[in-house]
């Protein structure tokens, strides 16, 4: 056998290369060597907390199954108490985690007691990231204790009702321990105004958080978002606020932010755009819910202003119509690379997408589509328009856009075309959606795309029970042959 | 334009190569050597390395003079770090395609003389040589010898099964 294996930090470098758990516990059978570098890898994330009690020899444990068959809920119990050494054991596996995640706290009772009964010293030192999926029931609050040792970065965690008290004492364990926190994920049904500024609190204690996701179904957010606009690492927020919410105004902040991703009214996604300074901002995800208030051009003039974005993407409820036009701000953002927009009556035409391909050259993804079906009569870009934006755009890779691709538009697009030198493309992700065709025609317009994407293209259309997506059916396999 | 400033290296059984110091650089450990000691016509001794490996250790850091150096608190145990390095360059491929006996060698000594993108390549190829073997194929492969007990090989088998569906 070679010296190299009798050398455990080099032995742990080969394995940090094995991305697959079952090669990981291959090797954990190797050699008791193996074994205790792969254990270090393998226990590293943990999926579920019951895993750790597979650590204790098999005659310690039952487990009951209770619940539907096909979703049985577990209970484990012990049959003895295991003994200090076997608990030891199970503590070296404790560890060793640094991602653990909780599905369902109420199977624990039985270790849950053994270890308060005995005042087991169960700690998760090297504990980074730590999630709470399922909601948050009574027992989170005996496993709080358990992570005092942690040197949690990233928590997640699941609120179900009113639990002003299991997040006040969140709250306290964490800034107990003054947890280098840059990551944290609330999601709640509620948050009464005592939780609210529980949060608030660890907020302004936590200038460390550079992420922070926000899921209420109630108006309670609303002052945390206003918080987290005073956090100085804040990177990234994404907040999904309740169709109630009523704020017109945050005050400035943000400073450091790079990404936003709301799911909020008009008023109150058009407040947040409005309170963020930060100059590096790249990325900007919108979902609007109701009515657009006042100049529905507002929203896009204050996104515009974000001068370094390379990523917009935009979704419109049941909201008014914004148009081109009002859209049209963002085409000063020089560095767009992915643009979105989704409206349920907007229409484009060949002088909107003549525009965006002049701005926007580096494009690799492009979605222009209304929500719904768009009706028939609506202006669609013609082919001499989709001609100019494949020519000006040559790093496309996925476009969702309707056009007008009857034959009559064939020869006009055919012919400037021709004029450019197209170089050979990347394969391209066209999804047409219902773009108007011509009977008989699938043959011209497959040449006419191969001809204005010189690479693989691979066609998606949305027609329903209609002969239209036949066409478009056959022009897919024309093309997949010609390939 | 005047030469490139070089620097001596000696290996264990006592060869001389002389490289140019940036080269000779890609290695933190000498790096760190040139800068305590300070420019000298003395050889820089490296008695872990053999001439052999370390010339082949010195074709590796030739042909990657000019790379980027790695930061320094890159970890690999950080999964996206691990996900960025999975592939080896078509070069390096080639380069590493030497026996087991001098494979090892080559990583014990960028181990040694701290060149972590060579220790890297090195290690991603004993890991690729391990992925999808059964132990007992790798304690073949490596002449290692199974020291478990059965009863620490079943419970190993028991406490780790739930890594074996992923």
């Amino acid at each position: 056998m070679h010296h190299i294996w009798n050398i455990p930090e080099l032995l742990a470098h080969i394995l940090l290369f094995l991305d697959d758990k079952s090669d990981l516990l291959q090797c954990a059978l190797v050699c008791r060597a193996f074994s205790v570098e792969a254990a270090r890898i393998i226990w590293r994330e943990v999926e579920d907390f019951h895993h750790l009690l597979g650590c204790f020899p098999h005659n310690t444990i039952s487990t009951e199954e209770s619940g539907p068959v096909n979703c049985p809920s577990r209970t484990f119990l012990f049959l003895h108490l295991p003994d200090t050494t076997e608990w030891d054991h199970m503590r070296s596996r404790a560890s060793m985690i640094k991602e653990l995640t909780f599905s369902d706290l109420d199977n624990y009772d039985a270790l849950l007691e053994v270890i308060q009964r005995h005042k087991i010293d169960l700690t998760f030192p090297e504990l980074i990231s730590l999630h709470l999926h399922n909601s948050v029931t009574k027992r989170f609050q005996t496993f709080l204790p358990l992570f005092a040792a942690s040197r949690l970065q990233e928590l997640e965690i699941t609120f179900d009702g009113y639990n002003d008290r299991l997040i006040n004492t969140t709250v306290e364990a964490l800034l107990a321990q003054a947890h280098p926190l840059r990551s944290l994920q609330i999601a709640a049904t509620s948050l009464p105004e005592l939780s609210q500024n529980y949060v608030i609190q660890l907020l302004e204690n936590t200038p460390s958080i550079d992420y922070l996701c926000l899921m209420v179904d109630t108006l309670d957010g609303e002052d945390i978002v206003q918080a987290a606009a005073q956090l100085p690492q804040l990177r990234e927020l994404d907040v999904k606020l309740s169709d109630d919410g009523e704020r017109t105004e945050y005050s400035v902040g943000f400073q450091s932010l790079v990404s936003l991703d709301t799911w909020s009214l008009y008023t109150s996604a058009l407040a947040i755009a409005r309170a963020i300074i930060s100059p590096n901002m790249e990325r900007v995800r919108m979902r609007v819910l109701g009515e657009i208030i006042g100049p529905p051009g507002s929203l896009f003039q204050t996104i515009a202003s974000m001068a370094n974005l390379n990523s917009v993407s935009l979704t419109f409820y049941n909201s008014d119509i914004p148009q081109w036009a009002d859209v049209e701000p963002l085409l000063s953002c020089r560095f767009i690379s992915t643009f979105a927009i989704a409206s349920p009556g907007m229409e484009i035409d060949d002088r909107a997408i003549s525009s965006i391909s002049r701005a926007w050259p580096n494009l690799t993804r492009l979605r222009l589509a209304g929500l719904e079906d768009t009706p028939i009569r609506f202006t669609r870009p013609s082919l001499h328009g989709l001609t100019e934006l494949l020519v000006r755009c040559p790093k496309l890779q996925d476009l969702t856009l309707e056009v007008d691709a009857r034959v009559s538009q064939l020869q006009a697009a055919l012919a400037s075309a021709t004029r450019a030198s197209l170089e050979p493309r990347e394969k391209l992700l066209f999804n047409v959606r219902r773009s108007l065709i011509d009977q008989d025609s699938e043959v011209a317009i497959s040449e006419f795309l191969m001809s204005v994407w010189p690479g693989e293209c691979d066609v998606e259309s949305w027609w329903r029970d209609e002969w239209q997506e036949d066409a478009w059916g056959q022009v897919r396999e024309l093309m997949q042959q010609r390939e | 334009m005047s030469a490139a400033p070089q620097v001596t290296l000696e290996s264990s059984d006592g060869e001389k190569f002389k490289v140019d110091k940036e080269v000779a650089e890609r290695s933190v450990l000498i790096k760190n050597m040139i800068e305590d000691v300070g420019e000298s016509d003395n050889p820089i001794p490296l008695p872990n390395v053999n001439a052999s490996v370390l010339k082949k250790v010195l074709e590796y850091c030739e042909h990657h003079r000019g790379d980027p150096l790695p930061a320094a608190d890159a970890d690999p145990s950080n999964d996206d770090n691990r996900k960025r390095a999975t592939e080896i360059s078509d070069w390096d491929q080639k380069f590493i395609q030497v026996d087991q006996e001098m494979l090892f060698e080559i990583i014990l000594a960028a181990n040694y003389m701290d060149i972590k993108p060579l220790l890297d390549v090195g290690c991603k190829t004993v890991a690729n040589m391990i992925k999808g073997k059964t132990p007992e194929e790798i304690r073949k492969l490596f002449n290692i010898v199974n020291d478990f007990t059965p009863e620490e090989e079943a419970q190993i088998k028991k406490e780790n099964e739930w890594a074996e569906d992923r």
